[in-house]
């Protein structure tokens, strides 16, 4: 029991906020729009054919089972956000969190497998998820996408010298809650109030899969070609407010009933096919190029119906609120996109040549990779002429990595530690948006904007 | 081989579990149970066309309650139209022509009364109005059938026109010093004599002066009681107006919108005029108007179009008073650099005690923080 201060209205509009405030649309994975793993994000991503860490396990599962032994990685990034409408910040928060995995290979049966794990944690937070009336005006790919919890977990083979298969399972944490009022309210005797409240929410998580293969084409070449699947939250909530409500020995009986729903977090299917070329000793060029779905992105908005019931005696001065009318969903429109992605990596190699397990190649004691890229996102959304306002922009990103590796530095750590850093700049083209109505409220604007993003991995491989 | 784990020596497996469990420790060490807000609320796109707020308390001074500029339960002062004092929008100094009804001694105050006197007030802040104001302008003419009122004021050429509502139409009174004005002698829009208000008498005027130097006119005609639609007409020179248009500018719609009952199909009336460019320098005419609903809900609405000619397009929803009882009508706004205000002629309050009319003063964006008050 609890006692209740606030007139029924009160109540009333702080279950709408509630459902509203906790129901936030995010787009799509972390590691889709930041990267994961300092190495793969120093590549721009464009490591679809090569990545054998814990970064395969987003990137090209296929690839966990050329993993020269098992390895250990851990990392942090940070991505800071200027995001721009008509010259005005719209502090936009940034992106940050922790990125880690397990790969263990092995054989099973004469064949080559190998088990692979990856996470991205937000460190603020595992979920955070808000959805906006609309209309109001939000970045739609940038605003909330790093608030979801992100877990991989693959298993890959190599039935064949040159070809390697891979696949999992991965996640996205997602809520779904109540939320009620009932009992008996004195508007002018607060304290006399008797009212019982409860919350029931759960955190639940959706999946989606994901597999690749790997072709290794002579020792120089490799072809990978990643499918990932799409995901979304269904996000609902509901409130119940029922009781009766003393005005002055007057008893109103009031029902108000509310449930918000929407679509968060949407990740569109994708396709990557990735080239790595390695011709020149030290020296890996790749090429990344990845559809996405987007058309099949459904509506951030989210839809509430309400249910205000209230019987005041007649003549009784009060004051009803209206229930908010119901929302007729725009679609989205999206557009299918596809995004090349160009990474270059040299390792420029000191000392000696060692080898730490008989049957692993030798490697120089110490290596310095040197490592860039460049990505062309277009924009999926359309031109936002109408009632929407997904602000978006095409984005280009240069990015630069390079860390240091100290191979089989003891008999335990036969693989070697590595300390990777990577830094990335993105500009988004200033975007002008013309409205078609012009007693539209939000009217005409221009978006733009840049992200510097700067992680860090450490790898221990064994 | 029983000692060796993925093929590894028990020593290294232990340090990998060591690493993962490391890993996975730091990670959720450094999560909370509830993110925080990812921000991206600030500095958003806004035309400041509405919704607009009413004014809370402590945002309107001289004694005023909030959200009402002018309230007075026995003149009944309503109707406003308010003019940028200096023309600069980084000032918030106006001046405003309100219509009040001034009843002989011993005669009970009645609010439906119509009135007959348009006074002048200012405000330094744009919506705290001084008391006392001047009259400016009273019936005198015999087309006026003693009323005056629904005032509609814009500077010429250094001189204020003051176009106000009389029985037989719409009149002009001109002033050098916005006090003292001279009237025309016959209404400058009367009944018409042919066409969609064939016979009507044009009500509550609006008038923007164009680029071009040219005059453009909304008004309204009651076509039934409870019906009224929005007209328009231009004029060269403020004085000589042509109808524009077979119909009206702006009627009543029954249709469905979006599968649900339109905000104003059941009347449209009372139109406020505003001339304003896009951020991206497209000139707009917008008409702010009395919208009812078929259920009788009222509120303050907003069409427009680029440019000077046209059909007018509605906004998504009403901008002013769809959530209350209030019935407002009469709009009139000021764009101001940051914001714009809108006066609108509402029911003082809910009780049967406050059924008269005052005018609430709102602002847009809703999130605007005022300046304090100045009178």
């Amino acid at each position: 029991m609890s006692p209740l201060h606030r007139k029924p209205f009160v109540v009333a509009g702080l279950c709408a906020g509630l459902v509203v405030g906790a129901a936030r649309p995010g787009e799509a994975s972390v590691p889709d729009g930041y990267g994961f793993g300092s190495r793969a994000a120093g590549m721009a991503g464009a490591v679809s054919a090569d990545a054998v860490d814990f970064s395969a396990s987003f990137y090209n599962p296929a690839g966990l089972v050329d993993a020269p032994g098992v390895s250990v990685g851990v990392g942090y990034m940070y991505n800071w956000q200027n995001l721009r409408v008509s010259g005005l910040d719209n502090e936009v928060g940034p992106v940050h969190g922790l990125v880690g995995g397990v790969v263990a290979p092995g054989v099973l049966f004469g064949v080559p497998f190998a088990f692979g794990i990856a996470v991205h944690l937000p460190d603020d937070g595992l979920s955070y998820i808000n959805a906006r009336r609309q209309g109001v005006p939000r970045w739609e790919l940038y605003d909330s996408r790093a608030q979801l919890l992100y877990l991989s977990a693959n298993l890959a083979v190599q039935p064949l010298e040159w070809l390697s298969i891979g696949g999992g399972i991965a996640y996205l944490s997602a809520t779904r809650g109540t939320f009620g009022i009932r009992g008996e309210a004195n508007v002018l005797d607060p304290f006399a109030s008797a009212l019982e409240h409860e919350v029931d929410a759960d955190l639940t998580s959706v999946r989606f899969p994901q597999v690749g293969v790997r072709f290794q084409i002579e020792d120089w070449a490799a072809i990978g070609l990643t499918y990932r699947g799409e995901s979304k939250l269904d996000l609902t909530l509901s409130a119940h407010l029922e009781g009766i409500v003393n005005f002055a020995g007057i008893d109103v009986p009031l029902l108000y009933e509310l449930e918000a729903h929407t679509v968060a977090a949407f990740t569109p299917h994708q396709v990557a096919l990735g080239l790595s070329f390695q011709k020149v000793e030290g020296l890996r060029l790749n090429l990344d190029l990845t559809w996405l779905h987007w058309s099949a992105y459904s509506s951030p908005t989210a839809e509430i119906g309400a249910l205000l019931d209230v019987k005041p005696p007649p003549g009784t001065p009060l004051k009803l609120p209206r229930a908010p009318a119901p929302s007729k969903l725009v679609a989205p429109e999206f557009v299918d996109r596809v995004e090349p992605r160009f990474g270059a990596e040299y390792r420029i190699a000191l000392g000696d040549e060692r080898r730490s397990v008989d049957d692993r190649a030798p490697r120089p004691v110490v290596e310095l990779p040197v490592r860039v890229g460049y990505a062309y996102q277009p924009s999926p959304v359309p031109d936002q002429s109408g009632e929407t306002n997904l602000i978006d922009a095409d984005r280009h990103t240069v990015t630069l990595g390079t860390g240091v590796s100290w191979n089989a530095p003891c008999d335990e750590i036969a693989g070697g530690l590595e300390l990777d850093v990577h830094g990335a700049f993105s500009v988004l083209p200033e975007r002008v948006v013309l409205k078609d109505n012009p007693a539209d409220f939000v009217g005409d604007y221009r978006a733009s904007g840049d992200i510097f993003s700067f992680g860090t991995t450490f790898g221990l491989g064994f | 081989m029983a000692s060796r784990i993925f093929g590894l020596s028990r020593r290294a497996a232990t340090l990998a579990a060591l690493g993962v469990v490391g890993a996975l420790a730091a990670g959720l060490g450094a999560c909370a149970t509830l993110a925080t807000s990812s921000g991206g609320d600030a500095n958003l796109p806004n035309a400041g066309l509405g919704p607009f707020r009413p004014l809370k308390a402590g945002e309107i001074g001289n004694s005023r309650p909030a959200p009402y500029g002018l309230r007075d339960d026995s003149s009944f002062e309503r109707d406003v139209a308010v003019l940028d004092a200096d023309g600069d929008p980084a000032t918030l100094g106006v001046v405003a022509y309100a219509a009040r009804t001034t009843f002989g001694a011993g005669v009970e105050p009645e609010p439906s009364a119509p009135p007959n006197e348009i006074v002048r007030h200012t405000a330094l802040d744009g919506r705290s109005f001084d008391r006392g104001p001047p009259v400016v302008l009273a019936p005198a003419a015999a087309w006026e059938g003693g009323t005056v009122g629904a005032p509609a004021a814009l500077e010429v050429a250094g001189e204020v026109y003051l176009y106000y509502a009389a029985a037989g139409g719409i009149g002009l009174a001109r002033s050098a010093d916005g006090v003292a004005f001279t009237r025309e002698d016959a209404p400058v829009l009367g009944p018409a004599s042919a066409g969609w208000d064939d016979g009507l008498v044009p009500r509550s005027p609006s008038v923007v002066r164009l680029p071009d130097g040219s005059f453009r006119m909304f008004y309204e005609v009651a076509l039934a009681v409870d019906e009224s639609a929005i007209g328009e007409a231009a004029s060269a020179d403020g004085l000589g107006w042509q109808r524009v248009g077979a119909a009206p500018v702006l009627e009543r719609r029954p249709e469905l919108v979006d599968d649900l009952p339109a905000y104003d199909g059941a009347s449209v009336g009372a139109p406020s005029a505003v001339l304003w460019a896009t951020s991206e320098g497209r000139p707009v005419l917008g008409v702010y108007y009395a919208a009812t609903a078929e259920d009788g809900t009222r509120s303050i609405a907003l069409a427009a179009r680029y440019g000077t000619d046209g059909a007018l397009a509605r906004g998504l929803g009403p901008v002013f008073g769809s959530d209350g009882d209030l019935d407002p009508t009469e709009p009139c706004i000021v764009r101001f650099a940051s914001f714009a205000l809108l006066y609108a002629t509402e029911r003082a309050g809910s009780a049967a005690s406050q059924d008269f009319p005052a005018v609430a003063v709102g602002v847009a964006p809703a999130t605007v923080t005022l300046p304090p008050p100045e009178w």
